[in-house]
């Protein structure tokens, strides 16, 4: 356990969301998206010795995330046309405003809540919520049905923290299991993607609304 | 070990022929033959001791063999007579990916494990309700694509969150297997739990569509074909409320049973009031029994908040709610190729235009409003029943919900089957291929409502057992 490189990795995923939230090019998003993977990999090494199955989802989590993912979302962009811009329905600067608010209150509930004394030290309760709220906040403030997408990863970055730090009850089968369905995940909503941008215009979430009471 | 690398071996010939035919028709032949296949594991499963799976896991196993049954019966003459142009590879691997993760997750005995297999069974569903490719079925296939990702996520989080009680109570084993939770879940930290309560359940609400996470429901069971809305509304809330039964299981064990029945209770009597406002003002009919099926949702939801009598009852609701929700697809879906159309603009007089759909649509209609002598009014009854001994208040509740429902789907449903035909032309006409499977189904609900069977009620009474702790 090394809290002060934890603390190091987890204040860069906090930025990372931050810049994504910022961020107006979808490209951009995506390829910020998979170094906050890559990075967050690095997270296991440093809560306990290394053991060889370790390493071995080290390479996984690498190759899917770092690679795999942002290959298939970028393709989807590039086949599908789909425009550069963001396309916010609420602005970057409000947004990221938002964001600010989301990691105080990320940091309060944290403080609230009955944690490890070794846990107490690191700061990786309250990343994980703001990672999780984070998300959640791309999803509702950006119209592009792609932008969806890098939220829900955003989101399965923030349960790749939890996981991590509870070292000893997650198998490694469970987590290549949970890796895969995300994958697996992606991969529908991006042949979906390429349907969505093919009859409606550009990939535009807001034009899915003619199914409604 | 034999029985795995049987099944695996059906399994990949399943895939290969799939894989290499180029008829829609063996395609389906293929599925049914592994639906075969399916039954026979079930029946070992249920009487060799092969793998340990207790009552619960039994009873979910028996309601998804005999629906996939059913379906892929029906799949035989839905993709030879009307689908014969529409190419069905996707659509048959998909059905295959399905039933096995759906066996999987019901046999699973860890909690993330069950939660791998859940959502790559929901993932398969996908293509089903996009089989028509248009813009409203691209459309409903993302929002339940998105709801049910995002929803599942926080289900996941909220098993981590099991785990991490059980490190902050300074358990020696913190591994998510349910004999561990169950034995040890006394002394987990009792905050944790309540956040993972919230957190699992929201999650798997979403898959269910309990009332304020049902938006997906209506637009999927809308626009995918009837046969796939049978296999949703009857085996996948199947499968998510076996999901939810676990987590059941896990507060009783833990002591913390009082928030979850409230929870239960609240949303079991929103959805079923909502559900029923919605069905009100709807001309579509698949939307329409899509609404049923959130309030039939809210019913067994309350069954389990209310405890007691209403356990038993709930369980035995999933059972009919499965085998009724895919009799009335399959049947609708027939009236749809008739009619060409699914809203009352174009669809009244079923009855007179296909005499055999018509009917049996009309009967599965009764039978799921709970009609005596099927099996749904003597669940619905147990559920009243232990309503009655849990509050009188939640008692109007439930009844007016019930009432508004009869009301609502009462008017869709008689408005399509009864009056003069529309003189519309499709050249649809009923064989035994279409409606012998409704009425299959029709007739289980109904014996095992004038007589259930020995076997089922010990199977029912354990499996409440298991519940309550």
């Amino acid at each position: 356990m090394n809290p002060s490189s934890i603390n190091t990795i987890l204040l860069f995923v906090l930025l990372i969301n931050m810049f994504i939230l910022g961020s107006n090019r979808i490209i951009t998003a995506i390829k910020a998206v998979a170094i906050q993977g890559v990075i967050l990999a690095f997270l296991a090494f440093f809560f306990k010795e290394t053991t060889d199955s370790d390493a071995f989802l080290f390479i996984i989590i690498i190759a899917v995330k770092g690679f795999i993912i942002p290959y298939l979302l970028i393709k989807v962009t590039k086949m599908a046309d789909i425009n550069q811009e963001m396309t916010p329905l609420i602005g970057y600067v409000p947004t990221m405003f938002i964001d600010a608010l989301s990691v105080f209150l990320s940091f309060f509930v944290a403080s609230k809540l009955p944690l490890l004394p070794a846990h107490q030290e690191t700061i990786i309760v309250p990343v994980f919520f703001a990672t999780l709220m984070s998300g959640m906040l791309l999803i509702i403030s950006r119209q592009k049905a792609i932008t969806q997408v890098v939220g829900y990863l955003i989101m399965e970055n923030g349960v790749f923290i939890l996981s991590s730090m509870l070292t000893g009850s997650v198998t490694l089968l469970a987590e290549i299991g949970v890796l895969l369905d995300v994958l697996a995940g992606v991969f529908i909503m991006g042949i979906m993607l390429n349907h969505i941008a093919t009859t409606f215009e550009k990939g535009d979430a807001v034009k899915l609304t003619s199914l409604r009471e | 070990m034999t029985v795995a690398f049987l099944c695996t071996v059906c399994v990949a010939t399943v895939l290969g022929v799939i894989f290499i035919t180029k008829e829609n028709k063996t395609r389906a032949y293929a599925i049914f033959a592994l639906a075969l296949g399916h039954l026979l594991l079930t029946l070992c499963l249920l009487n060799l001791n092969i793998v340990h799976i207790d009552a619960l896991s039994k009873f979910i196993l028996i309601i998804i063999s005999t629906l996939y049954l059913g379906i892929t019966f029906h799949g035989i003459s839905y993709f030879s007579i009307c689908q014969s142009q529409n190419n069905n590879k996707y659509v048959a691997l998909s059905l295959v990916i399905f039933l096995v993760f759906a066996t999987l997750m019901i046999v699973a005995d860890e909690l993330i494990s069950m939660w791998i297999f859940l959502e790559t069974a929901s993932l398969a569903c996908a293509p089903l309700i996009y089989y028509n490719k248009n813009k409203a079925s691209i459309e409903a296939t993302w929002k339940y694509l998105f709801l049910c990702s995002i929803g599942i996520i926080l289900a996941l989080v909220g098993m981590l969150f099991i785990s991490y009680s059980a490190i902050m109570a300074g358990a020696s084993d913190t591994s998510l297997s349910f004999e561990n939770i169950l034995a040890n879940g006394k002394s987990f930290n009792s905050t944790w739990l309540k956040i993972s309560f919230v957190f699992i359940f929201i999650g798997f609400a979403t898959k269910t569509g309990l009332f304020p996470l049902h938006s997906w429901k209506a637009d999927a069971y809308g626009e995918e074909p009837g046969i796939f809305g049978a296999l949703m509304a009857g085996g996948m809330t199947s499968l998510s409320w076996l999901a939810l039964i676990r987590l059941m299981q896990i507060m009783n064990a833990s002591k913390e049973s009082a928030l979850m029945q409230n929870v239960l209770v609240f949303f079991g009597v929103a959805s079923m009031l909502f559900a029923s406002i919605g069905m009100l003002n709807q001309s579509d009919i698949k939307r329409v029994l899509a609404y049923s099926s959130i309030e039939h949702m809210g019913i067994i939801s309350l069954g389990f908040g209310v405890g007691g009598v209403g356990i038993f009852g709930a369980l035995f609701h999933i059972f009919n709610n499965a085998l009724l929700k895919g009799a009335i697809f399959i049947a609708v879906g027939n009236i749809k190729r008739a009619f060409g159309e699914k809203t009352l603009y174009f669809v009244s007089g079923a009855i007179g235009k296909i005499p055999i759909s018509g009917t049996i649509l009309f009967i599965t209609f009764l039978a799921i409003v709970g009609t005596p002598p099927f099996g749904s009014f003597f669940s619905i009854f147990s559920i009243l029943k232990g309503t009655l001994n849990y509050s009188n208040g939640l008692l109007f509740f439930m009844i007016m919900g019930l009432i508004f429902a009869f009301i609502g789907i009462s008017k869709t449903i008689l408005s399509a089957t009864r009056g003069k035909p529309k003189d519309i032309q499709t050249g649809y006409k009923d064989t035994l291929g279409m409606y012998l499977v409704p009425l299959v189904l029709l007739l289980i609900t109904l014996f095992v409502g004038i007589n259930m069977p020995n076997i089922m009620q010990n199977l029912l009474n354990e499996a409440s057992l298991l519940i309550k702790g």
